[in-house]
């Protein structure tokens, strides 16, 4: 049961969210029918499905918000801002009560409480409107009793298949809500309950005939039925007028069957057979757990692939040549298909950044559009989860600090709205990811000077202008002037820059004072397979990420180091370098050639010094594990053909720490 | 998924003519003595990674934890695969100790809590002292010695 739980809650789950984007899509345009139709659908699932788990309190919950958009979906009642709000509110709210199992702690007993009271007392406003019809009471509210007038009668012959419990499923269920549809005479068929000893106790035998007189229609009684679609045998019939009721005279009694029967050819039918429907499954779930085992597997694979490539070349038969040739084809189609299986389009994980702009600039009295672009953008999963907070983060930035308040805005000659624009794109092996807004920008002046205050720099260095935006991103740097509630909250800049480093991306910021201020994010599309540069340091082969490269040069070159503050001419342009065998192993290696590899290190260049380059090679990177965990120079190891390792360095890491101990032997 | 089969059967090993001992249900493999990578900068007791069948495998010199000399390493050099429980995700980390014995049976009451060893080690590295003919060895809590939150703590002072 506990796995049918669990399944309920992920759908649950899902279904919330589903609601909450289709709110927000409401709000900016309120008269579109389908999306109050999904609204309304995705309430009355959740409220089965709960129901159908027993979780009261949400489905009680549930019911009275499905009331309101009933309303709004027959045209009583038009959207409006309370109407939306107090639904978000509900939908965090159902969030946190199927995460709990519908459990509450005391406060949260008030909250719940407090929003049913609300979302009452707008159902009991749109009641009291006087030009509500009166037959909307037989639809939504319970407990008053239907009119005669206008009432239909149904036949509906309702035949679960025998496994129906086995999705947990309760037919009872069904039939009670049934009878809240109208005046209703269930006649239970137990024909084919078969003798003792036959019997298998987990299956349903039992059929049902249902008498039903309602002024809903047909599509109402059917929606009752939703969840079993597929499951069981349904007929819903609509009997002829007649001048009583059908079911009121015939309440408590056998009926008499025949007299249906003989009327039924007659009526227009209007038979639903759910039976022959197929189902075809376009896509399914999987535990994120499988996929990264696939990708550990297919990582695998590819380095015995190696392996193989190598044992090949060296034994060079033909027909181990074509083995090794096709099982190389056929492992990469593997791999790339692997991969792509990992990558989810980017606007999955917008519906949160969507509510935030919204609750933030209600809560500030701001007035901001959310633009979205290029949200099919696809990214690795992993790299999305990791990219969810700082985003949060830029993004209550932007709207606290960046854009101004609409009078101000009106002042400055700007539109009213603020704009925030959300922008995905894929260049080459990476994928972008733009946050713009049309705030009052950032003053580099007042970085500056905050940088100064705090110690971070002294007062006769120069910066450029990127060099200064790049301080935002120290540690201890914020450049609010009072830490504000909102974004405030003890993360800094400093943390967004080392999480979207953490996924290997890179953060930069631009800002044009009054204009606005941008950040882009740079992610690599996924986080296991790197292309590098395979370079020997003292006989051990490291790896070189290759987007950090910048170009390679001869041996020749070395003749011109400067032992003496370590910088080398190349290209007439003197270029600080790193010796890597006499940073990691503490001695220079003097014999043989030397090569040279320029980096990037933030704007400048950076030479790093190895003993030879190996060639270019497409790295499967592992994690090196707890052991070394605090080893930021290397990002991770690799297996090469021949089954030796090779690690990954994270240049940028590698050169901040020489810089660092240059810093502390100069200081002593 | 850390439920250990914990047995009375120990694997006994050798560590500068002294005799060590850890619970089999915490082996997982024993290994020929292989190059292994050396990752710079990294503390020394960590001797660096492996190829483990294409994952990567920390690996610590045994002797370093107990603050004995580096020796050469012999034909008789092994890497034990250990499975440490880290409270978190299962570790795998592989031990090098001088030579590996033999797998013995010292049931429960031959197990003597550890005396007090002086400084020489660390006592919560010692679960205790069991009893094999007229030898003592003594018997490893691999999830303290192995602990990579240790190596944390070393590192990070």
């Amino acid at each position: 049961m506990d796995q049918y739980k669990q399944n309920f809650s992920e759908d649950a789950m899902e279904v919330i969210a589903d609601m909450e984007k289709s709110l927000l899509l409401m709000e900016t345009c309120p008269d579109d029918a389908e999306l109050i139709q999904q609204v309304f659908r995705a309430m009355h699932t959740l409220k089965g499905n709960s129901s159908m788990f027993g979780f009261k309190a949400i489905t009680e919950f549930t019911h009275h918000l499905e009331s309101i958009y009933e309303h709004i979906r027959s045209g009583q009642k038009k959207i409006s801002k309370e109407i939306i709000d107090i639904t978000l509110d509900s939908l965090d709210h159902l969030t946190y009560l199927v995460k709990n199992e519908g459990e509450l702690d005391a406060q949260r007993q008030k909250n719940h409480k407090n929003l049913t009271v609300r979302v009452v007392t707008v159902l009991k406003n749109i009641l009291d409107e006087p030009n509500v019809e009166s037959n909307l009471f037989a639809t939504t509210v319970q407990t008053s009793a239907p009119e005669n007038a206008g009432l239909k009668n149904y036949h509906i012959v309702f035949e679960p298949y025998n496994e129906i419990f086995y999705n947990g499923t309760n037919p009872v269920y069904l039939l009670e809500e049934l009878q809240t549809l109208g005046n209703c005479t269930i006649i239970p068929n137990i024909d084919s309950i078969p003798s003792l000893q036959d019997i298998e106790p987990t299956y349903c035998y039992t059929s049902w005939d249902i008498y039903l007189a309602t002024n809903v229609s047909i599509d109402t009684i059917r929606e009752v039925f939703v969840f079993v679609e597929g499951r069981c045998k349904l007929e819903i019939n609509l009997l002829p007028q007649s001048e009583e009721p059908l079911v009121q005279q015939n309440e408590n009694t056998d009926y008499p069957d025949e007299t249906i029967k003989d009327i039924l050819p007659a009526v227009s039918k209007t038979t639903v057979t759910e039976t022959g429907k197929k189902n075809v499954i376009s896509s399914i779930r999987v535990p994120s757990e499988r996929l990264d085992n696939l990708m550990s597997l297919v990582s695998e694979l590819m380095t015995l692939q190696a392996k193989l490539g190598t044992l090949t070349d060296q034994n060079p038969q033909s027909e181990l040549l074509a083995v090794t040739e096709s099982l190389e084809k056929i492992s990469t189609r593997l791999r790339d298909n692997a991969f792509s299986m990992c990558l989810v389009p980017i606007k999955n994980m917008l519906n949160p950044f969507n509510r935030l702009v919204r609750d933030l600039a209600n809560e500030l009295n701001k007035e901001i559009d959310f633009v979205t672009e290029g949200t099919d953008t696809e990214l690795d999963k992993n790299i999305m989860e990791g990219l969810a907070d700082p985003i949060m983060h830029l993004l209550r930035n932007s709207i606290d600090h960046g854009i101004e308040y609409p009078d101000d805005r009106v002042k400055a000659g700007k539109k009213r709205h603020g704009q925030i624009l959300f922008k995905a794109f894929c260049a080459g092996v990476n994928v972008y990811i733009e946050i713009q807004d049309d705030g009052k920008g950032i003053d580099p002046q007042k970085i500056k000077d905050k940088a100064l205050q705090k110690g971070i720099i002294s007062k006769d260095e120069v910066l450029s202008e990127k060099e200064i935006f790049n301080l935002i991103f120290l540690p201890g740097f914020s450049t609010a002037e009072q830490v504000s509630e909102i974004s405030g909250r003890g993360v800094g800049m400093d943390v967004v820059k080392r999480k979207i480093e953490d996924i290997r991306g890179q953060i930069k910021i631009t800002s044009q004072l009054n204009i606005g201020t941008t950040i882009t994010i740079k992610l690599p599309i996924t986080v296991s397979i790197i292309d590098g540069l395979l370079v020997k340091i003292n006989d051990v082969s490291f790896v070189i990420p290759l987007a950090a490269v910048d170009r390679c040069f001869e041996a020749p070159a070395v003749q011109q180091l400067n032992r003496f503050n370590n910088l080398i001419i190349l290209d007439g342009e003197q270029i600080p370098f790193i010796s890597l065998s006499e940073e990691f192993d503490g001695k220079e290696n003097l014999s043989g050639s030397q090569e040279i590899i320029l980096v990037y290190y933030d704007e400048r260049r950076v030479a790093l010094i190895v003993d030879n380059i190996v060639g270019k090679f497409q790295a499967v990177l592992k994690p090196l594990g707890r052991y070394f965990q605090n080893m930021d120079h290397i990002s991770g190891a690799t297996i090469l053909g021949d089954g030796k390792i090779a690690l990954v360095l994270d240049t940028n890491k590698v050169i901040e720490e020489y810089l660092h101990q240059k810093r502390l032997a100069t200081c002593q | 998924m850390s439920i250990k089969l914990q047995t009375q059967s120990y694997l006994t090993f050798k560590l500068q003519n002294e005799l060590f001992a850890i619970n089999v249900g915490d082996v997982l493999e024993i290994l020929e003595m292989s190059p292994i990578t050396n990752v710079p900068k990294s503390p020394a007791f960590m001797k660096g990674v492996i190829n483990l069948r294409g994952n990567i495998l920390p690996v610590m010199d045994a002797r370093n934890k107990f603050a004995m000399p580096d020796a050469e390493f012999t034909i008789d050099t092994c890497i034990v695969v250990l499975n440490i429980d880290s409270g978190k995700e299962p570790l795998l980390v592989g031990a090098i100790v001088d030579s590996v014995q033999k797998v013995i049976d010292i049931p429960d009451e031959d197990i003597q809590v550890s005396a007090s060893m002086g400084a020489m080690y660390r006592e919560d590295f010692i679960t205790g002292i069991g009893k094999v003919e007229d030898n003592f060895v003594m018997i490893l809590n691999i999830d303290k010695v192995f602990s990579a939150d240790d190596v944390y703590a070393i590192t990070e002072s």
